[in-house]
């Protein structure tokens, strides 16, 4: 369709997940995270973008994957035990379309996941040769999808400002890694939970990173007016870009209240096979301790706030997300018509950034939704044009300067989900690593061996320790007890390998057992922590 | 050190020890359970065995020698034989590194998050000094446009604080300004002595900057920049729905699978929470299966209601099914392999279910 192009939309997918890697244990709760968003979200992403280059959509999306994620998707380990974990949810589904012959209300739903998790398999191992990575590389090169970095591991920069080495070194190993698994430097990144505090920006800029995005009172309160709001991005003085995030936009998805996703007719949640079952039948596909999981079967939908639930009406569930894609299209025309009258002719962009994650796996019918948004978007709308931030820059090399507020798109909006009593214990030990690992670089720039060795395990800890993940599960108030102890495990490995280096007894069997361990990121260089 | 000479300490001795062993909430113990834990900390063994390296954090520098003497204790109690790290890992962290030193965060606008720790040369001089250490002292500095040398501050606020803690939440009275914090504590004279001066920091604005655009291009006079201000959802930003509503609860979905008590559903039951969890309830839940089994000859060709059966190499087959109300008629049909003898035999199964109401 000849688009008279009124504004535009930038919809932005965070996918993120913390480093969980036990080869230690056979069956390792934590590591289900990973294989539920392949399932749920990774594996039907790639596949909505499947089906929109086969249809000829001319779309465009962005994509944060994570260093942590993309180390986890890479890792052959994690790899196998995916394979071997969607083939038993394969022979759940099996029994569960023969299980549920007589029940016609849930047949069709058991049908439906034995069809996703076939494909799922066959997308995984035949398509994607147990490598999403080369899955996402291939839309990014086909010019579709942006994929953006992140911090190393997602660590959140404003708390982390005193050590600059250390918010360096966060974003150069993340280049780095980018650079390894997609072929070309990051042109864009997104901070660990949004977050941005004045001076990250040159950091950034270092790392031939063009552009950053900040939630809206980031732009708002910058230290200059912004002009044109959040629908323009500012140039911060170095010339390194931020968008501001679409409160409207992001409301519409996120809000758990008026959200698409709370729509009566989508799946629910809660309501697992893993609990609701006879318990000898689930056993095979529950935690081998017999403790009760998720297994990502569920039959039936929101229905309303009630205990009673009704069956899940597939059929129904995305006409709704259709209805769904349409209303947000319609929103976003009207936001842009208004908008281009009131900007002197510029052209606002629109910015809507979720977590990958909300689509598929909380919000079961996400996928399609953006599949019907892409494409409505592409075909149907005149005015709205899908846009990367790379894109926009060229297009529109002439922005205001002036240099964001701190900010971050937590509850309340600053620092406080990842500073309150739940965690603030652990800032003076990060800090006291980083500071350590900047003596260590310093002090054995030349180091080779063994020593090496040890420094680039102890860059390895550190960044672990460092990851929100940990300090975000402790305000949650959930799995509290797994994410204090990675905190004080990689804390404390680091410590061990920091006096181990300072007093010369580094014993390559520690060093060994600790990179089996703490696997991530092969190639680390630990001089990024040198002054 | 042994339990006589432990109790030989003071308290504040007792806390430091405490702190250097790592021991958590270590201010709220006792003197007698303080020792209690800090033997318990040290952890020497009752087989003899050497203490885990844990009691080695009693001396800075014995734990140089920790990554290497330590191996093989652990026991592997793991699944796999994997190589594992031969530390133990159920080590806390030491509550202070032996500096003397405070450093300042920024939380939002309006709070700060200070954490120090004075270490033990600096408490004895201050002892010398006839300071009273209990009674520290928060010195909040606004240094707002200037180079802070410790006099030429705009403002400055104190906040007493006591010496059980190491952390404080600081309020401060406007956003936008910097801020820099003295640790110190009244002298003998009821002078202030510094101890540590933190780094200096800036809490961000909470509205709109009152620095218009030079450039003439991006200039927002204040009706402009209101406009654009309230279409940005400027006076929304504190009701927003961040990522932290929906990314929480995508925390507890996947710790779902974690705690069992997280979810504690059963058919047709949500969880506790979304019931309200309020008033007294009860509830209970009855479902039915039905096995269908049987044998045959393994080469046989076997149908169950028209749909083929999988047999089992020896023969036999099980069909497990969710059984509604009502009456199920369930042919199974078994052919030779020949294809010349065929048997029939169809079960009839009727559920009906009453609800008892006493």
């Amino acid at each position: 369709m000849a688009k008279n192009t009124k504004g535009y939309l930038a919809l932005v997918l965070h996918a993120h997940l913390p480093f969980v890697r036990h080869p230690e244990y056979e069956d390792f709760l934590e590591e289900d995270w990973l294989y539920e968003a392949i399932t749920e979200t990774y594996l039907p992403l790639l596949d909505v973008y499947e089906g929109l280059v086969r249809d000829n959509i001319d779309f465009r999306i962005t994509m944060s994957i994570t260093p942590p994620l993309a180390n986890m998707l890479a890792d052959e380990l994690l790899q196998n035990r995916y394979l071997k974990h969607i083939r038993e949810l394969i022979e759940l589904a099996e029994k569960e379309v023969e299980r549920t012959r007589w029940m016609p209300e849930f047949h069709e739903t058991a049908k439906m996941y034995l069809e996703k998790f076939e494909r799922c398999r066959y997308l995984f191992e035949d398509v994607y040769r147990k490598n999403l990575i080369t899955g996402f590389r291939r839309f990014q090169d086909l010019g579709k999808l942006e994929i953006i970095t992140c911090g190393a591991t997602h660590g959140f920069m404003p708390l982390m400002d005193l050590y600059p080495n250390a918010v360096r070194a966060q974003i150069q190993v993340a280049r780095r890694d980018y650079e390894r698994h997609f072929g070309r430097s990051p042109r864009g990144i997104w901070n660990g939970e949004c977050g941005y505090y004045p001076g990250l920006e040159t950091f950034l800029g270092e790392a031939g990173i063009r552009f950053f995005f900040v939630d809206s009172h980031g732009i708002l309160h910058a230290d200059k007016r912004p002009r044109y709001g959040v629908f323009a991005p500012l140039f911060c003085p170095n010339r390194v870009a931020a968008f501001g995030r679409d409160i409207e936009s992001s409301k519409s998805v996120w809000s758990s209240e008026e959200g698409y996703p709370g729509d009566f007719n989508y799946r629910e949640f809660y309501r697992d096979i893993g609990f609701d079952l006879d318990f000898e039948y689930i056993k095979p596909y529950i935690h081998e301790s017999g403790l009760r999981i998720n297994t990502g079967i569920k039959y039936y939908r929101i229905t309303g706030r009630t205990m009673y639930k009704e069956p899940y009406n597939r059929q129904k569930a995305l006409e709704m997300a259709a209805e769904h894609a349409g209303n947000f299209m319609f929103n976003r025309e009207k936001q842009v018509e208004h908008l281009s009258g009131v900007m002197d002719g510029k052209t606002p962009i629109v910015v809507s950034p979720y977590d990958a994650e909300l689509f598929g796996h909380w919000w079961y019918e996400g996928p399609d939704f953006l599949n019907f948004l892409l494409r409505k978007v592409s075909t149907e709308s005149d005015c709205i044009e899908l846009i990367t931030p790379s894109e926009y820059l060229e297009r529109h090399p002439d922005q205001q300067t002036a240099t964001p507020s701190l900010s971050s798109w937590g509850n309340k909006g600053y620092a406080e989900v990842w500073l309150n009593s739940t965690n603030d214990w652990i800032y003076r030990h990060l800090h006291k690593a980083a500071e350590r690992m900047n003596e260590l670089a310093n002090a054995h720039r030349n180091a080779e061996g063994v020593i090496r060795r040890a420094l680039n395990q102890a860059a390895r800890e550190l960044l672990l320790a460092q990851s929100s993940d940990w300090a975000f599960i402790m305000k949650t108030n959930t799995m509290v007890e797994y994410a204090v102890k990675r905190t004080k495990d990689h804390i404390n490995r680091f410590t061990d390998l920091y006096y181990a280096v300072k007093s010369g007894t580094v014993d390559e069997t520690v060093v060994s057992a600790l990179e089996r361990k703490d696997s991530i990121f092969p190639d680390i260089d630990f001089r990024v922590y040198c002054d | 050190m042994n339990k006589t000479t432990l109790k030989q300490k003071s308290k504040k001795e007792l806390l430091n020890i405490a702190s250097e062993l790592g021991i958590e909430g270590a201010a709220s113990l006792t003197s007698a359970n303080l020792i209690d834990a800090i033997l318990k900390a040290m952890d020497v063994t009752s087989d003899g065995s050497p203490g885990s390296p844990r009691s080695l954090r009693l001396d800075d520098e014995n734990l140089e020698v920790k990554g290497a003497s330590k191996k093989f204790e652990m026991q592997d109690k793991r699944l796999v034989a994997e190589p594992e790290y031969p530390i133990d890992e159920t080590r806390d962290l030491p509550q202070g590194y032996g500096d003397t030193k405070i450093v300042a965060m920024v939380r939002d606008p309006y709070w700060l998050f200070v954490y120090w720790e004075i270490n033990h040369d600096k408490r004895r001089e201050l002892g010398m000094l006839g300071a009273d250490t209990r009674r520290l002292v928060l010195r909040v500095w606004d240094v707002t446009g200037v180079s802070f040398n410790g006099f030429n501050a705009n403002d400055h606020f104190d906040v007493d604080v006591n010496d059980i803690t190491n952390n404080w939440y600081l309020q401060m009275p406007t956003p936008d300004k910097s801020w820099c914090i003295d640790l110190g504590v009244l002298g003998a004279d009821g002078g202030f002595v510094l101890i540590a001066r933190s780094n200096t920091v800036l809490t961000p604005r909470d509205t709109l900057s009152d620095r218009i655009d030079e450039d003439v291009q991006w200039h927002a006079p204040d009706e402009a920049a209101a406009e654009m201000y309230r279409i940005s959802g400027g006076y929304k930003v504190t009701e927003l729905a961040g990522s932290e509503s929906i990314g929480a609860l995508l925390a507890q979905h996947l710790a779902a699978n974690l705690s069992s008590g997280a979810v504690a559903s059963s058919s047709n039951i949500p969880r506790k929470d979304e019931a309200g969890g309020k008033g007294k309830d009860f509830w209970l839940v009855v479902n039915t299966e039905l096995i269908v089994y049987g044998a045959t000859e393994p080469d046989a060709k076997v149908t169950l209601q028209g749909q083929p059966l999988r047999l089992r190499p020896d023969g036999t087959f099980s069909v497990r099914f969710a059984l509604p109300d009502g009456e199920q008629v369930i042919p199974v049909h078994a052919v030779n392999a020949d294809g010349d003898m065929e048997k029939q035999i169809t079960p009839i199964v009727t559920r009906s279910t009453r609800v008892d109401i006493p």
